[in-house]
């Protein structure tokens, strides 16, 4: 299973490199980062349909991780892929906009790794 | 007839129609009345004829005894012929003397030698023309014993007329000298009592008249001019009878003009009711009494106008009387109801307590009564009722003590009034002094307590803008200040973001190691020492990424204090880069925290060559830190107007000059209005909606760097971009 993270903050990557790397030696899961939106939508261009699943970050400079969700759910119809939001911002709006906008899930920062990883194994 | 005592002389039968000659036997007699057969007479119709023309043919044969024709059948004319004969008997002289019969006698005394001698005399001839004895209208003569002569007398009245008998004063010489001594020097008839009474009494009413006169001139008040002009209108007909006493004896030729006095009467009770109706001001008063009086005042006006056109009283008493009983009985009825109109009228001012009043009754009523009096009894002497029991000088005495009691008492309530009047108008002069004094105080106090009050207000306002100078002051102060807490409110959301961050990866990376000392256990027991290692490793790492992180976090909140803080005023050697990045990375998290669909594209450059430089750190991160707010600002409402193709961008730069280090903050929002340009460093401009911008960010941030010795400049282009460069001495 290929997993897309995009967050603007670098350290992301070490963190989620440590936090997995059982699977990532097992080769359950191979990560993959990008740090904007722009970044994450010339990605999927570039490795096209590879990452079944998406974690983005809300806030970033640039374009924001809803805008990236938008464009996401509209172009890559088939098979879309999951797209998970993560933020520090867990309110309401956002929460809605995500769902409408078509996000499989959301999740508010800190992270809590353990149900992310049982969220990431629950997925076909 | 007195004439009988005369002996009739010897009838001599007229030759050429001459009268019989009428002798004088005694001069002692005072007249000898001529019976009718001794004189006879031609009328001259036209007056033209000359004593030539009457002693000749054929007029003197025209000359006729009043005997043949009956009286009736007499030429009624102005002038006649008379002619008779005298021849004196007498032993001596005899003194004789020929009076006037008519207004105008012309004399011709014929001698029988023929001589001629003419006189002129009468009561119409000029005194200086006059002959003989002037006030008796008599012409002297004296016959020598035995003398005859013939007498022409042309007579000549202004009223056409025949006297009913014929006279010659034979009395003696000395007689007539005498009496008319008598008459003339002795005041006789030429000046008796009712001419000195009249004339006293004109004296006194000229008083009053003239005080009237004056009156008016300074009243202007229209009574004081009624009752002078009435004054000297009685005046004048009361000089009536002496002017014309006057004239009587001295120039009888005057006395028809005389009679004009008695046209004043025609004016009088005008003038007087005129008078009583301006006085007493009854047109006000009694309308309708004021019009009855009037009417009658003019109604007895008018009867004595047509009475003096009808018959002119100038005119002597003549033969003629057009001026019927019946008329003079309606004008006595006309004045009698006038007299009691005034009288009715002032008792309706009766209730009213008027000392004028009173006066004017006390003044008027005697004369009222007298006039009143005089009317009543003319009337029953008339109808011969009662007899005259007056005589003419008491009833004249009466009148004059009437009037001269009415006219003083009239002009003492003149007077008074005049007085009155004079004190009110000195006591209105007076009383408006005294108001205008005191409005004149009044007004000074109003100005005096308007100056206080002004000068109340002054200090009021003064210690007002004082305080509201002071308060603006603090008011300043206080917005500095909040626009400090606001840039730090802006701030808060993106501070919190960026706590959050460094503290997730905080809490991460030592739950991870966590994790990673329990697997590495797990090595040590089984010996895998190699594994140990590169966990042991990882587990460094991470450390290090939580110290990272931790002092990420640590810079953030310092760095809030120190925003939140008052200046230093210290300059600290600070890292621009870190600096700008700091705050960027702060506004754009603080906006982001307010609007969630706020997005923009970040872009920095910085010169890392630029190292540390000697800054107040928090001022300089707050001019930034506005700057980049400023900027995603714009291009936020840039984007909101709704353009597609649009990219907001904000970048920031940092660059070192030769001399100069230098920040630019650059976006590609709206830009700055051409006519806005000059104003956005000037306190309190702000194009932000009321409630969005305090107007303080720019001209803060301008004191700000001018502090620091350095530049703020302002490059833009409306609708495209703004350029923001802090220019610092390094």
């Amino acid at each position: 299973m290929k997993i897309l993270v995009v967050d603007d903050e670098k350290d992301v990557r070490v963190l989620f490199e440590q936090r997995f790397r059982r699977e990532i030696r097992n080769g359950e899961m191979r990560f993959a980062f990008a740090f904007s939106g722009e970044e994450a939508l010339q990605y999927l261009e570039d490795y096209d349909h590879e990452a079944v699943l998406i974690l983005s970050d809300i806030n970033m400079p640039g374009m924001s991780g809803l805008e990236l969700l938008k464009r996401i759910k509209e172009k890559h119809h088939e098979p879309p892929p999951v797209v998970m939001m993560i933020t520090a911002y867990g309110d309401a709006e956002n929460y809605n906009t995500a769902m409408r906008l078509g996000a499989d899930d959301f999740l508010t920062k800190p992270v809590d790794f353990s149900s992310l990883k049982e969220k990431l194994k629950a997925i076909p | 007839m007195l004439s009988l005592l005369i002996v009739p002389g010897e009838y001599v039968v007229a030759q050429n129609n001459l009268p019989p000659i009428y002798e004088i036997r005694t001069d002692t007699i005072p007249t000898a009345y001529l019976e009718s057969r001794y004189w006879q007479m031609l009328p001259d119709a036209k007056g033209k004829w000359t004593i030539n023309d009457v002693t000749r043919s054929p007029l003197s044969e025209n000359f006729y005894s009043r005997i043949a024709p009956p009286n009736n059948g007499d030429t009624i004319t102005h002038t006649y012929w008379f002619r008779y004969r005298l021849k004196s008997l007498m032993n001596s002289e005899a003194k004789i003397a020929i009076h006037a019969h008519f207004e105008e006698d012309s004399i011709f005394v014929i001698y029988p030698d023929g001589r001629r001698d003419q006189f002129l005399t009468g009561d119409f001839v000029a005194w200086h023309k006059k002959d003989g004895l002037k006030a008796n209208n008599q012409i002297p003569l004296v016959l020598e014993p035995a003398e005859e002569i013939m007498v022409y007398d042309r007579g000549k009245n202004h009223v056409a007329g025949i006297p009913e008998n014929f006279s010659v004063d034979v009395a003696s010489t000395e007689k007539i000298h005498q009496d008319y001594v008598r008459n003339t020097e002795n005041g006789g008839s030429f000046f008796s009592v009712p001419e000195m009474e009249n004339a006293f009494l004109v004296g006194v009413l000229l008083i009053p008249f003239f005080l009237n006169l004056f009156f008016f001139r300074i009243t202007k008040e229209k009574e004081y001019l009624y009752f002078s002009l009435f004054v000297i209108l009685l005046a004048i007909t009361r000089l009536l009878n002496p002017v014309a006493t006057y004239w009587y004896w001295r120039d009888r030729s005057l006395e028809p003009y005389v009679g004009y006095f008695n046209i004043c009467w025609i004016l009088i009770p005008f003038f007087l009711v005129q008078f009583i109706r301006n006085f007493f001001k009854t047109y006000h008063d009694y309308p309708r009494w004021d019009k009855l009086i009037l009417t009658l005042a003019i109604l007895a006006g008018l009867i004595l106008l047509t009475f003096e056109l009808m018959e002119p009283s100038w005119a002597l008493s003549g033969t003629k009387h057009l001026v019927t009983r019946q008329m003079i009985f309606i004008n006595d009825i006309v004045d009698a109801l006038g007299n009691l109109s005034i009288a009715l009228t002032f008792a309706k001012y009766r209730g009213r307590k008027n000392l004028f009043m009173n006066l004017v009754i006390i003044g008027g009523l005697p004369l009222m009564l007298f006039w009143a009096l005089e009317i009543s009894m003319e009337g029953f002497v008339r109808m011969g009722i009662m007899q005259n029991f007056i005589s003419q000088s008491q009833y004249f005495i009466l009148e004059i003590l009437c009037i001269i009691w009415f006219v003083l008492l009239f002009t003492l309530v003149l007077l008074k009034r005049f007085n009155r009047l004079r004190i009110e108008n000195a006591q209105q002069a007076l009383d408006k002094e005294r108001l205008a004094k005191e409005k004149e105080t009044e007004r000074a106090l109003l100005i005096e307590h308007q100056k206080t009050e002004l000068a109340k207000t002054v200090e009021e306002r003064t210690f007002e803008l004082k305080r509201s100078l002071e308060d603006l002051k603090s008011t300043q102060a206080q917005l500095i200040q909040s626009e400090k807490m606001a840039s730090l409110g802006e701030l808060t959301a993106g501070i919190a973001h960026e706590i959050q961050n460094p503290l997730n990866f905080v809490n991460n990376f030592s739950e991870l190691n966590k994790e990673l000392i329990t697997e590495m256990n797990h090595e040590i027991e089984s010996g895998n020492f190699e594994a140990v290692k590169n966990i042991g490793k990882d587990i460094e790492e991470n450390e290090e990424k939580i110290n990272v992180h931790g002092r990420r976090a640590d810079g953030i909140v310092k760095s809030m204090l120190q925003h939140s803080r008052a200046s230093s005023g210290k300059k600290e050697p600070t890292d621009i880069n870190a600096l700008c990045d700091e705050y960027f990375r702060l506004a754009y998290h603080g906006l982001r925290a307010k609007d969630k669909t706020f997005n923009a594209t970040m872009k920095t450059e910085y010169d890392p060559t630029i190292g540390k430089v000697n800054v107040m750190a928090q001022d300089i991160g707050r001019v930034i830190l506005n700057l980049i707010t400023n900027a995603f600002y714009s291009v936020t409402e840039k984007k909101r107007s709704g353009k597609e193709a649009y990219e907001p961008t904000v970048s920031i730069s940092t660059k070192k000059t030769d001399d100069k280090i230098e920040i630019k903050v650059t976006d590609n929002g709206n830009g700055i209005p051409q006519k806005v340009l000059d104003k956005i460093f000037q306190p309190f401009f702000t194009t932000k909606p009321t409630g969005q911008g305090t107007g303080l960010g720019l001209s803060l941030s301008y004191d700000i760097i001018k502090s620091h010795g350095g530049e703020l400049k302002v490059n833009t282009r409306e609708k495209e971009f703004a350029e923001f460069t802090i220019l610092l001495p390094p």
